[in-house]
């Protein structure tokens, strides 16, 4: 496993890509297991020509996360010990719809998440797209409501260089993204400022889960502190 | 049911500008319309994708004039990113500008950090098509140069790489037209780095047996 260098750069090779997306999703499976798996996709539909000139040959994938939203109408007492803000819940199967329209006062939001790699800035990069439970897709001004609220303020504040909707790398359909230009900056921070990290060095085969510690907040994802924990098993 | 127009297209800029210039008249009597679009041959046009490249692509035998429907409702929102008018495509090409700064300078600074003014500048030659235009406002960017072996003390990359965008067109679907965003790095050796020296590297499979056709 490689360690990072005091003069890393915060980026990372496609090949370290494949290598921390399967640490991820180990570590993910092992202390999130009520939630819905992140999984490798070996690019399915990449273009037949593209494809084996592909550096990454695939992305992670995280879908049917679900967000019960209140339902605006409600003012019934009952609503008020739900909790207010929404968020994504933990529901094993959270994919069975049975299990989720049960309550009259919530509205089941769909989230797919996937993690793909930038050949031009060299580290990974967050889509996402939103839906009902009908199926119909959330625009933005739905998700942003689903969104944390520092979310939801930064999105106001630069609405074309933080989250806009782009071509699905793999799948050439329209997704939002997470823009990744100062991702490696922060993430120099992130790792090198951490006195432990630095002395110690911090394997590149944490960099998502690092990495995604951060993103995950701002699509409302915590990260569980055990799985940034650097023992391996 | 409108008749057919024929008008000038600029290759190197965006279908909406063309929208906006000779359609705003039609516009302003069209009550309660939804999102412009155009289709060629039944295929959605991708508003964020330059009008040359999208001829290129699409007409493998050069057609003129090139017939386009435009539609005023039925966005297709599957297939194509919703456009907010000119801001959207503007952000678009911002965007794609910053990918390129990051490759070629190691960080987006410089886009990031253009003023207002030049950014508006920088914009207006694209809108315009005017090359001149933009070769002044763009140079400010430092996009240009490709200095190799450039020792750089904060250790960012910064070796020789260009930002190449390369679409691959196979048949008449958007399923089969793809593209890839690479850092290209360039090792010179006393002789021109050409687009065919990119293509090999990019898609070297492409050159084993074939011959480059398209």
């Amino acid at each position: 496993m490689g360690c990072v260098s005091p003069s890393w750069d915060g980026t990372l090779s496609p090949k370290d890509f494949s290598v921390a997306a399967h640490v991820f999703t180990e570590r993910w499976e092992r202390n999130k297991s009520a939630s819905p798996s992140w999984f490798w996709v070996n690019s399915p539909k990449g273009p037949p020509l593209l494809a084996s000139s592909q550096h990454v040959e695939g992305y992670l994938s995280l879908e049917s996360m679900c967000v019960l939203v209140s339902a605006e109408d409600s003012n019934e007492e009952e609503s008020c010990a739900v909790e207010e803000e929404a968020g994504f819940c933990e529901i094993e199967g959270a994919a069975d719809n049975a299990t989720l329209v049960q309550s009259k006062h919530h509205e089941a939001h769909y989230y797919d998440f996937h993690i793909v790699y930038s050949s031009s800035f060299r580290v990974p990069v967050l889509y996402f797209r939103a839906y009902c439970s009908d199926g119909r897709p959330l625009l933005l001004n739905d998700i942003e409501k689903d969104l944390p609220a520092c979310s939801s303020k930064v999105l106001l504040e630069t609405k074309w260089s933080f989250i806009t909707m782009e071509e699905h790398p793999f799948l050439n359909r329209p997704w939002y993204k997470l823009h990744p230009c100062g991702t490696s900056e922060w993430m120099k921070l992130l790792c090198l400022g951490d006195e432990v990290a630095a002395k110690n060095g911090l394997a590149i085969e944490l960099y998502l889960v690092s990495w995604f510690s951060v993103v995950g907040q701002v699509v409302g994802l915590k990260t569980p502190l055990e799985m940034v924990k650097s023992q391996r098993n | 049911m409108m008749e057919a127009q024929k008008y000038h297209l600029e290759l190197v800029t965006y279908l909406f500008f063309f929208l906006l210039l000779s359609l705003t008249s039609l516009l302003l009597s069209l009550p309660g319309q939804d999102t412009l679009w155009f289709d060629y041959k039944g295929l959605p046009l991708k508003w964020y994708i330059p009008t040359g490249v999208l001829f290129d692509l699409l007409c493998a035998e050069p057609e003129r004039p090139w017939n386009l429907t435009v539609h005023f409702r039925g966005y297709p929102s599957n297939l194509l990113i919703p456009c907010e008018g000119e801001e959207s495509v503007k952000w678009s090409f911002i965007n794609s500008l910053k990918e390129a700064d990051y490759i070629i300078n190691g960080n987006c600074k410089n886009v990031m950090n253009m003023s207002q003014s030049d950014q508006v500048e920088l914009w207006r030659s694209v809108m315009d098509g005017n090359l001149d235009k933009y070769i002044r406002s763009s140079s400010k960017l430092k996009l240009g140069t490709v200095t190799t072996d450039e020792a750089d003390m904060v250790g960012q990359v910064k070796a020789g790489k260009i930002p190449v965008r390369l679409y691959v067109w196979k048949v008449d679907n958007w399923d089969q037209i793809s593209y890839i965003n690479r850092p290209l790095e360039i090792h010179k050796e006393g002789k021109y780095f050409t687009l065919h020296d990119a293509l090999k590297n990019l898609l070297p499979e492409f050159f084993a047996g074939k011959s480059l056709d398209q």
